[in-house]
């Protein structure tokens, strides 16, 4: 209801709204360059006074033609916003499926070495003149197509023109033309996305095309008006001027059916219907057949379209039928593309679930970190196969948390970072050696232990000190534990004794941690949870609902960077190796869990991905790319995670570094796999919740 | 034109209709504006600009512009020796360079801070030209180690005179000019000392105008949100706020005190959010495993920005400050370096476990002091 009550209260606020926006060709700019060019244009041989009396003569803008315009104008806007909305086609909707389609059909794009000014006076033409084409090829249709000229008879009964005559259409035309922009404005955008991937970009001014914006400042205007502008004989057979508009508004026959275009002339040219003008403007605009007003009323204007396309499907069934199911065919083809996409999804819905999953997942994280806390402060010797115990669950909670790097866990810049993801686990960087430092200083034993720098505690640390049982040390001989011989004393019940004070000290800082970030999200604390699905609406960490969901699937690359770059390109000599292969970066080396961690990495993303596992009606990120139309993409990635898995499995018994060692090409087929979800995310994913189609100032019939 | 339209006789019949449309299009007009019940003991300042304005910029920040230039004439020298071993500036030059000019960087800096920067220009000069690794028990005259030259304490010797003067000279000189009546002269020659242009580039690689100094510091330490504004765009909107109190007149006097508050604050805790970062820096650099002695030598010079920051705040003017001499002490000496006994810097590389963690306790410090959130901190540590 809520939302209805704002699309009812937008559409009737939208008529006034067209005048500040450069997508409509009555932006106030728009019509002030029309009306200084009327000025200077309009009867230069009468005085200035006179041209402005009879350039904003009521006569014309009171007249009830015009005056039919004004209230045909806020009526489609209701009509629009309750009736018509759904039947709307994004065209970023089919440029998703037109980019993705060439994807699959065609695989990977050539490589087209053009410099970025080359790609954007290329876009911006191509793009300009399949518009231009498409506004005439409809155009042209609707007064050839008996039921289509039934629809736009409507915008041909207008008497006296005005700039607002413009939106002297049948709501179905509208449609239509909507159609038609979505269509072409989609599909073009869409091979140039294919082409050109994020290079792409195209002329703009004000946030639209720069040709339609520089047309619309040169007096576009002026075609719906009372000014006779003409271009002259020669460039009339290049540019349609508003004077050759308004003989195709002329209600003289011979003027009929002539001059379809917008801009370009050359459409007229290639089916023969160009008209150039002569010196004397069209005594009479409106019908020709007939000199009563068909459509004195709104609801004559609404109506008796519809009426008489009634009467033609029942009178000459055959021929209509034909033409009907023509546009139904295209109308539905269009339909399908956009309909399961132009449900827009509410965002703010969206990031609220994203951020009650992350939640989710710390309050199971924080469970798991209490347990290990207690298990090892209750150690009374050496660490207990308990506390190890405690580890691998803490552990496998975690795994699936690193995917959720929003807010508080996060590192600077990500916004509202704390950097609580490094104090619990700073993996790839812990340093044994500090480890190793500290155990000789006793640092755990004092208050000064947490200022300790995090590559000596955490997850990472409570590792070494709850599974490693050997007596040697990770530091170089001249470091002082080794060269001063303080190591060497240590007894091996001693170093025990210190590696479960130490556990003990570091699993309930884990814990402190643990807690800080339940509570920077929880609503009665610091709320971030409010910040994030309040993203552009007051949040005081996002500024745009787009900042938040940027924010948040930087968490989805935690994939790329560490599970498939850290955890097992550079174990597998692939990156940052001097060696055939780099056993000894294989993560969590004393615990032997490198596998389990990257098989709950992958359950983390899956859980992102689809905004939590606790309700399956919870939005994610699946939801949102079908939003956009790439249902595809989604469901791509969640198979490829899958196979992913499947690549994991098939190590059976054999632990990640026991692998790396028997059976190296194992190991590679679930980097490559892994490497699918990637690229798919660097790729399609990406490119789908970043497309925006170049926005058009609208022509005639939009 | 011709058609069949007769204006003249429509136009007649659709006056009264033209009548009542101008009767109702008055409200329309007549909404947009609100009626002022502003008295002249007030002061309304709704409506500030976005932009800071001043067409005599460059004539008034004459004296400002030259301690610039002074004070980069006294660092090249430095940094040529750092450069290169052979380069080898003598004490009597760069004293020379510190006491140029009129007025000169020397008699525009703290009593307290004077001998300070002449003691670290001695040691320069001694340093330059040698090698110098720091070991437990530190001898000789310093020198260069990785790409700085280091007293033989491991004081980065440039850092703290520079970081320094940033406070012991220009805030100070800051103060001075707040000390006398305020003009708009007065807000061109605060926004000149504290490093940036009248056009407040938030750009320190800009051709024209770049921020340097304090607002080159200033704006890393800035998202520039303006839902969220850091050091940069206070002190932006300050200066743009003062401008307009001191045009409004008299009634607008607390209006520019306010601002210049805000100023000096907003200077200082850009410093000191800097001093957050680089303790980060120096912290991360030697917690890493193994460092190499160029990672060494990184972090011992982040830690001498870290110094030169703090120190140069110490016995300024305390009711013009946030931080407090006890505070700057109590963080100095945790730091290795006790204003009243030498530095022991080095300790930071030769006894490294033991000192790190006192890096992280200062940054928790330097958080209490400046109620910084933990989200705040965090931004600290990257350059924006």
């Amino acid at each position: 209801m809520d939302s209805l009550l704002h699309s009812l209260g937008e559409a009737l606020c939208s008529p006034v709204v067209q005048l500040f926006d450069p997508g409509k060709r009555v932006f106030a700019p728009f019509l002030l360059a029309a009306c200084l060019l009327g000025l200077l244009l309009h009867a230069p041989m009468r005085s200035t006074a006179q041209r402005l009396r009879e350039l904003f003569s009521p006569a014309i803008y009171l007249h009830p033609s015009a005056r039919l315009d004004f209230k045909l104008l806020w009526v489609k806007a209701l009509l629009r916003a309750t009736l018509l909305a759904p039947l709307f086609v994004s065209a970023l909707a089919i440029t998703q499926h037109v980019h993705l389609s060439l994807r699959s059909m065609l695989g990977a794009p050539p490589i087209l070495s053009l410099s970025p000014l080359a790609i954007g006076v290329l876009s911006t033409l191509v793009l300009f003149l399949c518009d231009d084409l498409s506004h005439f090829l409809l155009h042209y249709l609707m007064h050839r197509i008996p039921w289509l000229w039934a629809l736009h008879k409507v915008h041909h009964s207008a008497e006296v023109l005005t700039p607002f005559s413009l939106y002297r259409t049948h709501p179905l035309e509208g449609l239509l033309s909507q159609l038609r922009g979505a269509l072409v404005v989609g599909s073009v955008t869409g091979v140039m996305v294919y082409l050109f991937g994020p290079r792409l970009y195209s002329f703009e001014l004000l946030g639209v095309d720069a040709i339609g914006f520089i047309w619309s400042l040169c007096g576009a205007n002026l075609r719906h008006s009372q000014v006779f502008l003409r271009y002259g004989p020669r460039w009339e057979q290049a540019l349609i001027s508003p004077a050759q508009h308004q003989l195709h508004h002329s209600a003289q026959s011979e003027h009929s059916d002539r001059n379809f275009g917008t801009v370009l002339a050359i459409w007229d040219r290639l089916f023969g219907t160009l008209l150039t003008t002569t010196e004397s403007a069209p005594p009479r605009f409106g019908l020709a057949d007939t000199t009563v007003q068909p459509y004195p009323t709104v609801k004559s204007a609404l109506l008796t379209p519809l009426q008489e396309i009634l009467q033609m499907l029942t009178m000459d069934r055959k021929k209509i039928a034909v033409h009907f199911r023509t546009v139904l065919g295209l109308g539905s083809i269009l339909l399908l593309l956009g309909c399961t996409s132009s449900k827009r999804l509410d965002r703010a819905a969206l990031l609220q679930s994203i951020g009650e999953a992350s939640l989710s997942a710390y309050r199971g994280f924080e469970a798991e970190a209490a347990l290990l806390a207690k298990t090892t402060s209750e150690d009374t010797q050496s660490p207990s196969e308990a506390s190890r115990k405690a580890w691998h669950s803490a552990m496998a909670a975690w795994q699936k948390v690193e995917q959720f790097q929003i807010g508080p866990l996060a590192s600077a810049p990500s916004p509202g970072a704390q950097g609580l993801r490094n104090r619990i686990y700073i993996f790839p960087e812990q340093n044994r050696c500090l480890i190793d430092q500290q155990l000789v200083s006793r640092l755990y034993e004092g208050a000064l232990f947490s200022a300790a720098t995090d590559e000596s505690k955490g997850l990472g640390a409570l590792e070494y000190l709850l599974f490693y049982q050997g007596t040697d040390n990770g530091c170089s001989a001249d470091t002082a534990i080794n060269a001063t011989g303080s190591w060497a004393a240590l007894s091996q019940d001693e170093l025990k004794v210190r590696k479960r004070a130490y556990a003990k000290a570091a699993a309930a800082e884990v814990l402190i941690h643990a807690r800080a970030l339940l509570s920077a999200w929880e609503k009665d604390k610091g709320n971030f949870l409010n910040q994030l699905a309040s993203a552009g609406q007051g949040s005081q960490v996002f500024a745009t609902q787009q900042a938040a969901l940027n924010a948040v699937s930087d968490g989805l690359f935690y994939l790329e960077v560490v599970s498939k770059d850290r955890k097992l390109a550079q174990p597998l000599g692939l990156k940052n190796c001097t060696k055939m292969l780099c056993p000894e970066f294989v993560e969590s080396p004393w615990a032997d869990q490198g596998k389990e961690h990257l098989r709950n990495n992958l359950l983390g993303f899956r859980a992102l991905f689809v905004g939590g596992t606790v309700s399956p009606d919870a939005l994610g990120f699946d939801d949102l790319l079908k939003s956009v139309g790439a249902e595809e993409v989604s469901s791509r990635v969640l198979a490829e995670v899958d196979g992913a898995q499947a690549a994991i499995q098939q190590l059976g018994d054999k632990s990640l570094s026991q692998a790396l060692q028997a059976d190296p090409m194992s190991v590679l087929r679930i980097h490559d796999a892994l490497k699918l979800v990637t690229d798919t995310l660097k790729q399609d994913f990406v490119t789908a919740l970043a497309i925006q189609p170049p926005r058009r100032v609208e022509g005639d019939h939009d | 034109m011709k058609n069949d339209f007769n204006f003249n006789e429509a136009n007649k019949r659709m006056r009264p209709t033209r009548y009542s449309l101008f009767l109702f299009s008055l409200p329309l007009f007549a909404c947009d504006g609100t009626v002022s019940t502003q008295t002249p003991n007030q002061c309304d300042l709704t409506g500030l600009p976005s932009t800071y304005e001043s067409p005599s910029y460059d004539q008034n920040t004459v004296v400002e512009k030259d301690l610039r230039t002074r004070l980069k004439s006294l660092l090249q020298p430095m940094k040529d020796a750092e450069a290169s071993l052979s380069v080898k500036p003598t004490e009597s030059e760069l004293k020379a360079l510190w006491n140029a000019g009129s007025p000169s960087l020397r008699s525009l800096t703290t009593s307290y801070f004077v001998p300070k920067i002449e003691a670290m220009i001695t040691a320069f000069s001694q340093a330059a030209g040698n090698s110098w690794t720091p070991t437990p028990t530190p001898t000789g005259p310093g020198g260069k180690y990785g790409a700085n030259i280091y007293s033989a304490q491991g004081v980065d010797l440039r850092q703290g005179i520079e970081k320094g003067i940033f406070s012991a000279t220009f805030y100070n000189h800051a103060l001075a000019l707040q000390s006398q009546p305020i003009t708009v002269a007065t807000l061109d020659r605060l926004i000149a000392i504290f490093g940036a242009h009248a056009s407040f580039p938030a750009d320190t690689a800009a051709a024209q105008n770049p921020d340097e100094f304090v607002a080159a510091y200033a704006k890393r330490r800035d998202k520039r949100e303006p839902q969220n504004p850091g050091p940069y765009l206070k002190i932006k909107q300050a200066m743009i706020r003062a401008q307009a109190a001191i045009a409004a007149g008299p009634g607008c006097a607390s209006e520019v005190d306010a601002s210049l508050k805000t100023f000096r604050n907003e200077w200082e805790r850009a410093e000191f959010q800097t001093v957050i970062y680089y303790l980060n820096d120096a912290s991360k650099k030697l917690s890493a495993a193994a460092p190499a002695p160029a990672d060494q030598s990184a972090a011992l010079h982040s830690f001498g920005e870290v110094i030169g920051f703090i120190h140069g705040w110490r016995q300024l003017p305390t009711d013009r400050r946030i931080i407090t001499d006890t505070q700057i002490d109590d963080l100095l000496k945790l730091l290795l370096s006790d204003p009243a006994a030498p530095s022991s810097a080095y300790k930071l590389i030769t006894d490294t476990a033991a000192e790190l963690p006192k890096l992280t306790l200062a940054i928790q410090k330097v958080a209490t002091i400046y109620g910084l959130s933990p989200a705040q901190v965090e931004d600290c540590k990257t350059n924006y």
